[in-house]
């Protein structure tokens, strides 16, 4: 095996190892808001026991929300399935805006920590691509997180895939609103190269352009 | 005592200071780095937690920022990563009995504020 190839399993390791550390975050504050409602909940149903009625009206709401978490974190579980099994196939038929939306939530977290407005324009391509899943979504990855060291107060990205034949552009709008967007593309290239894709400027709108083809993201991806 | 609490989660921060104000505790909670500096200006704190990663600047980029304004307020980390690199970090800054990993056992955070407390008062 080359030097290339143990570092480019080294960085897919290390890609793995930073999403679902994030969604294992996610997934803990959705367990403590759970852990704290329901400890409201005995709180107030102990001091009902003594002279205090409890409202119940604020055991609802409890509830209530303790509902909603769970059906957040049944989302992160989703997501973390979805992205566990991007690696089942090295080359699958895949929904481009299934594989951006994928990212863009599971990158969600991070991108508030760092201050920066992070969408996608849903439904942006239903086309469907016949490429590696877990590279394509690293790739992605690879952006955003220089997005996210790049970040200034005001920055916004929404990103916007279109199918573009043999492979996919995937266009990250609001590029220009990160601070030093030169420096911010000199990084995605360094990061997506060895992955076989590229990442471009589009100089009307200033939107970082990541162009992937399947043969590359393949033929990078093997270690074999 | 007084406390702030400080977490971008909400529904976490605001209920575990409802739990702790039951418990005689004077827990006052924030959810953003900007709004903490706010409240320490204002309120003296005898402790601070704070949640190791918020947006927009670190628990512990936070915890300098509030030491210059209030300097006798002591800390408390909490976090949901349990990363060893913020461990290590975390318990650098605050001193690993005080850097607690979600979800929060209330009645241990409590003991941890009164630890921190007695630990002040015995120093000379």
């Amino acid at each position: 095996m080359s030097t290339a190839e143990i570092n480019a399993g080294f960085s897919g390791l290390q890609f793995f190892g930073r999403v679902t550390a994030s969604i294992s975050h996610e997934l803990k504050n959705s367990l403590a808001i759970i852990r704290e409602s329901a400890g409201l909940m005995e709180d107030l149903i102990a001091l009902d026991q003594g002279d205090r009625p409890v409202e119940p009206e604020r055991l609802q709401k409890l509830a209530q929300r303790i509902n909603r978490q769970t059906v957040r974190a049944d989302e992160t579980i989703k997501n973390l399935n979805r992205f566990a099994h991007s690696v089942d196939h090295p080359l699958k038929s895949v929904v481009l805006d299934e594989v951006v939306t994928l990212m863009a939530t599971v990158g969600q977290r991070l991108a508030s920590m760092h201050g920066l407005s992070l969408t996608t324009a849903g439904g942006s391509s239903t086309a469907s691509l016949q490429t590696s899943p877990f590279l394509m979504l690293q790739a992605i990855w690879q952006v955003l997180e220089v997005a996210f060291t790049h970040s200034m107060s005001d920055s916004r990205i929404e990103i916007r895939v279109e199918s573009a034949a043999p492979g996919a552009k995937v266009f990250f709008l609001g590029f220009a609103t990160l601070n030093n967007p030169a420096a911010a593309l000199a990084a995605c290239q360094a990061r997506v190269s060895s992955l076989g894709a590229e990442v471009v400027v589009d100089p009307a709108s200033g939107a970082a352009i990541l162009k992937t083809s399947p043969v590359a993201l393949a033929k990078n991806g093997s270690a074999e | 005592m007084r406390v702030l609490l400080v977490d971008d989660e909400t529904e976490f921060v605001s209920t575990l200071a409802e739990r702790l104000c039951m418990r005689g505790v004077g827990a006052d909670w924030v959810s953003t780095p900007e709004d903490a500096l706010e409240a320490v200006a204002n309120t003296t704190y005898e402790i601070a937690v704070l949640d190791v990663k918020i947006p927009r600047m670190s628990g512990l980029d936070l915890k300098k920022r509030i030491e210059r304004v209030s300097p006798t307020t002591r800390f408390i980390f909490v976090t949901g990563h349990g990363s060893e690199a913020d461990y290590q970090t975390g318990a650098a800054e605050a001193g690993a009995a005080f850097y607690l990993v979600k979800p929060v056992q209330i009645g241990a955070l409590i003991a941890k504020m009164k630890e921190l407390l007695a630990a002040e008062k015995d120093t000379p």
